[in-house]
């Protein structure tokens, strides 16, 4: 009996270093919020455009979130490294497309030239003049469309 | 006899010191992990205060604060040469006179383009090397690796960018213009070409920052990488750039990381913002942006260049005094919706860190620790 004791009492005296161990270095880990699918379309003059860049910039929290067009226009919004999606909430949306036309120099003592535009009208690239907003609901926005005019 | 020689420690009790032990080396080890990079920050902040007595020591000398970047290079057409850095300047200030001698001997005398790959461009100095700081190799092309650096010079709260870019006339493509060397003006200390009186700091010494960190990036699209940003930086707004980089270490979207060119740190004696300039838009520790269009070398851009660290929580200034402080990471920095403002505006939109960026603000000196 008592030795059962003694085995019993030093298994859990055993366990005590694993347990500060895994409390301790268990703080680390953060939550994240919660994320719902923000997706949609990017058309300018009514054809879609591929390889623009979005910036949903947050009105109502610091969660922003950033997406790319694919070929045929669309694109999902993503808020953090590892997890897709967006935080819902309202967004002010900046769209725009780099274009880096590079010169390579072979010398690589020569600086690199870089010819970057933005083929999209210049006020979309900046939530201060684009004019466009999104909002994503609770439930997720799949059906998003934001339809630029070059003129 | 019998009973004697059966004396000594149970299994129990040999188990429980090894228990005890096991805890106390399980309490000590992230205290000792924290000692040590407690150390590595100090040693950090004392480094940063070598460059600040540097500055100031070449302030004694010439009456007035280095420039971030100038040089008597040569100016040849399409490749702008006029960028010795800021740490080239106060060299035999800070018992560099051997290496200052050495960069200036170079091609003639007067051949200074810091990012060839002469012997006297790869040396590398302690004090411009924070420990805390794990960057060793460049990411986007080791051939390109240069001096190091961990700080930067602190061009307040507008879009400092390091070549003239008047309407239609890039310095790059214009000979006449490149070789006049003018100079650009920040809000903060440092600039192109433009040596500020110490009394041009109106806002007072203490109140105003000369120098800050910014961490050599590990990897391609870890946090101080730069994003490039296609857009008019005349209304663009820094919050803009926040939204790249949330709580993280990695930019969000990879697509938008700038990989043409040797990444900020790895080129210490090259004076272009890119390289060697803080902003205090962004509060440290958020991404580093630049911004703008045409056809420039990418390290001549304007940009938002946040400091960043591998410390927690915050980076260290050193202030016009010389004085070294631990800036948090939720510094109050106003609205950054607002356009950064230009050279003439008075206050700073970006709240207590604008405010300690610019030299001649006009705001209220306020309590920020």
């Amino acid at each position: 009996m008592q030795t059962m004791k003694n085995r019993l009492l030093s298994t859990l005296i055993l366990c005590l270093p694993l347990l500060a161990i895994t409390t301790t270095s268990g703080c680390g880990g953060r939550s994240l919020p919660k994320t719902v699918p923000a997706e949609g379309v990017v058309t300018l003059d009514g054809n879609p455009v591929a390889d623009a860049t979005l910036t949903f910039i947050s009105e109502s929290h610091i969660y922003h979130s950033t997406g790319n067009t694919n070929a045929e226009g669309k694109f999902a919004m993503r808020a953090f490294p590892e997890k897709t999606g967006a935080v819902p909430g309202s967004y002010k949306v900046e769209i725009s497309k780099s274009v880096q036309g590079t010169a390579s120099s072979t010398n690589p003592d020569e600086p690199v030239t870089l010819n970057l535009r933005n083929e999209l009208p210049g006020k979309y690239a900046s939530m201060v003049t684009s004019g466009l907003t999104a909002s994503v609901s609770e439930e997720g926005s799949k059906d998003m469309k934001f339809e630029l005019s070059s003129k | 006899m019998h009973k004697k020689l059966s004396r000594g420690f149970t299994l129990v009790e040999l188990l429980v010191v090894i228990a005890i032990i096991g805890i106390l080396v399980g309490l000590l080890l992230p205290a000792v992990q924290a000692a040590r990079e407690a150390a590595r920050r100090m040693q950090c902040g004392n480094n940063m205060r070598q460059q600040a007595l540097g500055v100031l020591n070449y302030e004694s000398a010439f009456k007035k604060l280095p420039s971030m970047q100038a040089g008597n290079g040569n100016v040849v057409q399409t490749q702008q040469r006029f960028c010795m850095s800021g740490w080239w300047a106060i060299l035999p200030y800070v018992e560099g006179q051997s290496l200052f001698d050495q960069i200036n001997s170079l091609n003639g005398g007067f051949g200074l383009e810091p990012w060839n790959g002469n012997a006297a461009y790869r040396r590398r100095v302690a004090w411009l090397e924070c420990p805390s700081d794990s960057g060793d190799a460049e990411p986007v092309d080791a051939n390109r690796n240069r001096g190091l650096t961990s700080y930067a010079f602190c061009v307040g709260d507008n879009l400092a960018q390091s070549q003239l870019t008047p309407p239609g006339v890039e310095e790059r493509n214009n000979l006449a213009l490149a070789l006049r060397k003018l100079p650009i003006y920040n809000r903060g200390m440092f600039g192109r070409a433009s040596y500020h009186p110490l009394g041009t700091v109106r806002d007072g010494l203490s109140n105003t920052i000369m120098l800050a960190e910014r961490q050599r990036p590990r990897i391609v699209n870890s946090k101080g990488s730069v994003v490039l940003i296609a857009a008019d930086p005349a209304t663009y707004a820094p919050l803009s750039c926040k939204a790249q980089l949330i709580n993280g270490q990695s930019y969000i979207n990879p697509a938008l990381i700038f990989t043409g060119d040797t990444l900020p740190g790895y080129r210490a004696w090259a004076g272009n913002a890119y390289f060697n300039a803080v902003s205090t838009i962004l509060p440290p520790n958020n991404a580093v942006c630049m911004i703008g269009t045409g056809s420039v070398s990418p390290h001549w851009f304007a940009g938002i260049w946040t400091p960043t660290s591998e410390h927690t929580g915050g980076v260290q200034v050193a202030f016009g005094d010389g004085s070294i402080r631990f800036l948090n990471d939720n510094i109050d920095s106003g609205n950054l919706a607002s356009v950064a403002p230009t050279l003439n505006s008075s206050g700073s939109p970006y709240g207590v860190w604008g405010a300690l960026g610019s030299k001649n603000g006009g705001e209220t000196p306020v309590e920020f620790e």
